[in-house]
């Protein structure tokens, strides 16, 4: 409420402003070029004297010159008397195309600004500064004071294998992977080859690479199988890299392996899931009864790159990110939900802004099908055919989704 | 809310420079005192709604708010304060904030400050402003919105991009903007008198300070970006003939031109047509050298994002501009009146043989930057046009020019003396003369071309001051008289010296570092010495030094000459973990003009010894020095109060009225 009587105190100002000098009556006092013209002329023939006693000039060309400028100064100051040159100010528009101008800038000026600020604006949107940001997460700063203490002593005594042990998976959760990867390392070479040490190291190296499951990431992730063949983090990474690879018959196994494996409720289910589906489709076998209804490539909430932002554009595409599972892995169930809820409303409000974005209708519409919220499915569906003109290629492969997901075509004008 | 305000400013904003682009110009054609008037108003208020703005997106990098899209992207809470500043300005959203911000800064000057303009010739200014405002505001708006949201805002930010993690970010970019954007009030008065069809009397008198105030900008913003490339990149080159330089160095030579036929075109009103072209032309060259760097045509460390919708964005304003602008001036230059007569030989002539080999030289760098972008375009083939290129076609034109420099102020307007004026030049000539005869005994004369490049520099330096010197007459009248004399010449005279002076100073800085620089490139571990220039370096210890948002690793050398301490250079490496970069910070000493630059490489396997880079420059520092004495220079000719144009006075224009 407060921005919106600033903005209107400061479009009030500038208008009026604006218009003010409108509203006056004609000022005849203006000076017509032409006597701004005798002025510079006359001060040219003084400067001209100047310059002959200083001698940057020789009298025969000082005289031409003389003669030269007095020309133009006569003709100046012919039309600053001449009454059609020197009174330009005589034909100034009458009273009412004046007052028609004030009233259409009166009203212009504030539409378009107004208008214009709602289709690019967020004016409900507070500020988030640092300072206040931090304050209700206590926890995360003290985390950050922990860590900072700990690096600190492990600066002293970086032989200290516990110490390591403690920083690696934190840093994995504070996004800083490269730090991550270095303290597994150092804590497999300190405290000795272990599944979670290697499987965390696999995790690191995976999200620097923007969620793809690397050599060396694979590598990882198949020593740490070897030390505890039940490892079940390691095992979906691995069936991550078949899917990412395309190896469907080898996905169809890992995944199917991992989800009789893994307790019904654990975290990565969902993805594994879609994972197996889209193996499944690739291989021209029918989807899996198990899956929640997405019988599509991936779960598609995720975007690559940490932050659970808008950053990344239409590039997200890559595979479910490592960072958003790993962090969700980490999750009680409840704050899980909260948190790939929270990064389809990110979605839902960038495609507010920029409409423009067929992939991303498409993952929103297939986030919210996964979510189960045929609804909001449903809502988003026909936002995004009005966001594309009809017979465009981008409403008919919109058209062709939906159809695809098994979402009704009809219209729905439910608004959100 | 503070972002949101400022969001909301920038959109007013854009409304009122639409406002501003018709009804000022409107009252013009007219004569509408009331309609001109608006343009005054508008243009001082859309400033200060730009300057909120600016603010806003200030605030919210220094209060770290990563609910912006725009400060997430490019800054860090653990940045130091002056970076959190700074970063503002260090990515494509905000440079361009900047710039619109110093656009609307000039013409807010013209605005308040012309008020001794010819009321009509003030408001088609305004309104020509305004259309570059508004096209840039759109731009920004649809484009480029730094105001960009993130609901939730991520905890941290992504950082600063490390290179740009320095002091210099703090002040070339605005020098730079002040410069290129200062060449848009030239052009709006070029436009507006093409538009009036006519040029008044003191066109290029209320040209001038504005075109000197951008060009003194652009001097130093060039020398400063060359400067700050020199120590942070690590390879000890100052100058690299990269397409971003080259596109801030091509307005530079324009303007410099423009600077001088403006010259002319106030003290003998000839040139009239060509300044005006000239005007257009170092703003479009500005323009063009905004849109190379912001199109994302070229990949720099100053193309922060590249989008293609922004380049052909900018392509239309580019042509809109450029072309409208050159559309105008075939159309209109034939009605505008021609200017006085002069002779081949004299202060016209020369400034014109001036103008001749700045443009071509412009001519030459535009060429050598956009063909190898042309070729690709069209053959898909990737070329890189390099030194080479431009020694062989920059550098022959500007010799002449350069030999040229002190002959130019020595000859007489309308028609000069070629001869009295190399009479005056002998005691530069015989300066000359002594350093091509000494450099060429130093080296036993196996360094020709380097022997004429001092010459050459020695014959600037003291031609530039000969001017000062014969008119002070210090030799005829004695010293005393002389002195009297001397303070007693006009600030411009003095500012055409220090200008010329700093161009011979630069020269020198040039050849003595591209002919006597000494390089070392070698591995070293603790203990180790390097001998270079006389100097003995030795690694002294290398060092872990943790920074507010890096991890420095610094080497400590010691510089001995004959056994005795020199002083101590610390040259490290930096490494940003946010964006996983490494920058080098090198060790440089400064003794005398000359300096010792170090640089560190690559460690070796065994992390025991370190790749070091280590050069010796003499009179390096003269390069930049250079500039600073023409940017001083310009500085004198601005504040000379000769050349200010008062307004008519009030009676005498109702005396003539009543007359009539």
């Amino acid at each position: 409420m407060v921005f919106w009587i600033v903005a209107a105190a400061m479009t009030a100002v500038v208008t009026l402003a604006i218009v003010w000098p409108l509203l006056r009556g004609r000022d005849e006092g203006a000076h017509a070029a032409p006597d701004h013209d005798v002025e510079v002329y006359a001060a040219q023939l003084r400067e001209l004297d100047g310059d002959l006693e200083r001698g940057t000039i020789a009298e025969t060309e000082a005289a031409t010159a003389r003669a030269e400028i007095g020309r133009r100064l006569l003709r100046a100051a012919g039309r600053a008397q001449s009454p059609e040159e020197g009174g330009r100010a005589v034909r100034s528009f009458q009273r009412p195309v004046i007052l028609a101008a004030a009233v259409s800038i009166a009203v212009m000026l504030p539409a378009i600004s107004f208008v214009f600020y709602d289709t690019v604006g967020a004016p409900s949107l507070p500020d988030r500064p640092l300072a206040l940001r931090e304050q209700p997460q206590q926890k995360d700063l003290d985390l950050a004071g922990l860590v900072e203490k700990a690096e600190a002593r492990l600066k002293q005594d970086p032989s200290d294998g516990s110490g390591w042990d403690v920083l690696a998976p934190i840093y994995l959760r504070m996004d800083r992977q490269a730090d991550a990867a270095e303290a597994y390392r150092k804590a497999i070479e300190l405290n000795g080859p272990s599944a979670s040490r290697f499987g965390g190291l696999g995790e690191a190296l995976t999200e620097i690479a923007k969620g793809e499951v690397t050599e060396d990431a694979k590598a990882a992730f198949e020593r740490a199988l070897q030390i505890n063949p039940s490892y079940l983090p390691a095992k979906f990474f691995l069936a991550l890299d078949a899917s990412q690879e395309q190896r469907a018959a080898d996905a169809e196994t890992r995944w199917t392996e991992l989800i009789s494996e893994s307790p019904p409720n654990a975290p990565w289910m969902r993805i594994a899931e879609a994972g197996l589906a889209d193996a499944r489709q690739r291989l021209g076998k029918p989807a899996p009864a198990t899956a929640s209804g997405a019988p599509t490539e991936e779960a598609g909430v995720a975007q690559p790159g940490s932050p659970p932002g808008v950053a990344s554009g239409g590039d997200s595409l890559v595979g479910p990110d490592a960072a958003a599972v790993e962090a969700a892995s980490q999750m009680s169930n409840g704050d899980r939900q909260a948190m790939i809820e929270g990064m389809v409303e990110t979605l839902a409000a960038r495609l507010k802004q920029s409409p423009d974005d067929v992939e991303g209708w498409k993952r929103l519409i297939r986030s919210y099908t996964v979510l189960g919220k045929t609804e909001e499915a449903k809502a988003a569906l026909a936002d995004a055919r009005r966001a594309f003109p009809q017979e465009s290629a981008a409403a008919r492969e919109i058209a062709a989704f939906a159809g695809e997901i098994g979402l009704s075509g009809e219209e729905e004008s439910t608004s959100r | 809310m503070i972002v949101e305000i400022g969001h909301f400013a920038l959109v007013l904003s854009l409304s009122v420079a639409l406002v501003q682009s018709v009804l000022p110009m409107l009252g013009a054609r007219r004569g509408d005192q009331r309609l001109m008037e608006t343009g005054t108003i508008a243009a001082s208020g859309g400033f200060v709604l730009i300057a909120i703005a600016f603010s806003a997106l200030m605030a919210s990098y220094v209060t770290s708010d990563f609910s912006v899209l725009n400060v997430f992207e490019n800054s860090n809470s653990r940045q130091p304060l002056l970076y959190k500043f700074t970063s503002t300005w260090g990515n494509h959203e905000g440079s361009m904030l900047l710039w619109v911000l110093i656009l609307a800064f000039f013409g807010a000057l013209v605005a308040l400050f012309g008020r001794d303009l010819p009321a009509t010739l003030k408001a088609n200014v305004l309104s020509v402003q305004a259309w570059i405002l508004a096209a840039f505001l759109l731009f920004i708006l649809l484009t480029s919105n730094p105001f960009q949201r993130l609901d939730p805002a991520p905890m941290e930010g992504q950082d600063l991009n490390p290179i740009l993690q320095d002091v210099g970010l703090a002040i070339h970019p605005p020098m730079l903007y002040l410069g290129y954007v200062g060449f848009s009030i030239a052009f709006s008065f070029a436009i507006a008198a093409l538009i009036d069809g006519r040029i008044d009397a003191a066109w290029a008198r209320w040209v001038r300070p504005w075109t000197l105030i951008a060009w003194i900008f652009l001097t130093l913003g060039i020398a400063m970006g060359s400067y700050w490339a020199y120590y942070e990149l690590g390879w000890g080159g100052w100058w690299f003939w990269d397409p971003v330089e080259n596109a801030s160095f091509m307005p530079w030579l324009a303007g410099t031109a423009l600077l001088h036929s403006a010259l002319v075109m106030e003290k003998r009103a000839a040139l009239k047509i060509w300044t005006i072209l000239l005007a257009i032309l170092t703003f479009s060259l500005s323009l063009l050298g905004t849109f190379l760097v912001r199109s994302g045509v070229l990949t720099s460390v100053h193309a922060f994002a590249t989008d293609p919708a922004r380049g052909v964005f900018i392509l239309a304003i580019l042509c809109l501009f450029i072309g409208g602008a050159l559309v105008l001036f075939a159309l209109r230059a034939s009605a505008l009146e021609g200017g006085g007569l002069f002779a081949p030989i004299s202060r016209e002539g020369a400034l014109v043989f001036n103008n001749l080999f700045l443009t071509t030289a412009a001519a030459t760098v535009l060429v050598g930057t956009l063909y190898p972008l042309l070729l690709e375009v069209v053959a898909g083939e990737k070329i890189s046009v390099g030194a080479p290129f431009f020694d062989l076609t920059f550098g022959p034109v500007m010799v002449p020019l350069l030999f040229a420099v002190p002959f130019g102020p020595l000859l007489g307007w309308k028609r000069g003396d070629l001869l009295g004026a190399a009479q005056r030049l002998y005691f530069a000539a015989g300066c000359a003369l002594a350093a091509l005869v000494g450099i060429l005994a130093y080296t036993g004369g196996t360094k020709i071309l380097t022997a004429f490049g001092f010459a050459l520099a020695f014959w600037l330096l003291f031609g530039s001051l000969t001017d000062l010197f014969s008119r002070a007459a210090f030799l005829k009248k004695g010293w005393r008289t002389g002195l009297a004399r001397f303070v007693g010449l006009p600030r411009s005279a003095f500012g055409t010296a220090l200008a010329h002076f700093g161009l011979g100073v630069t020269l020198l800085g040039i050849v003595s570092v591209s002919s006597f620089q000494e390089e070392v490139i070698t591995t070293m571990a603790p203990g180790s010495s390097v001998e270079i220039a006389g100097y003995s370096l030795t690694f002294d210890r290398i060092a872990q030094r943790p920074g507010a948002n890096f991890d420095a690793q610094a080497v400590h050398f010691s510089v001995r000459r004959d056994g005795v301490v020199m002083t101590e250079i610390d040259s490290s490496k930096r490494f940003f973990p946010v964006r996983q970069m490494t920058t080098t910070e090198s060790g440089i000493w400064t003794h005398g003009f000359s300096q010792l630059y170090v640089s560190l490489g690559d460690p070796s396997a065994d992390k025991q010894s370190i790749v070091v880079r280590i050069w010796w420059k003499p009179l390096v520092t003269l390069i930049w020095i250079g500039a600073v004495f023409m940017a001083v220079g310009g500085a004198f000719s601005l504040a000379d109060r000769r050349l200010r144009v008062g307004a008519p006075e009030r009676s005498r224009r109702k005396a003539s009225l009543a007359e009539a």
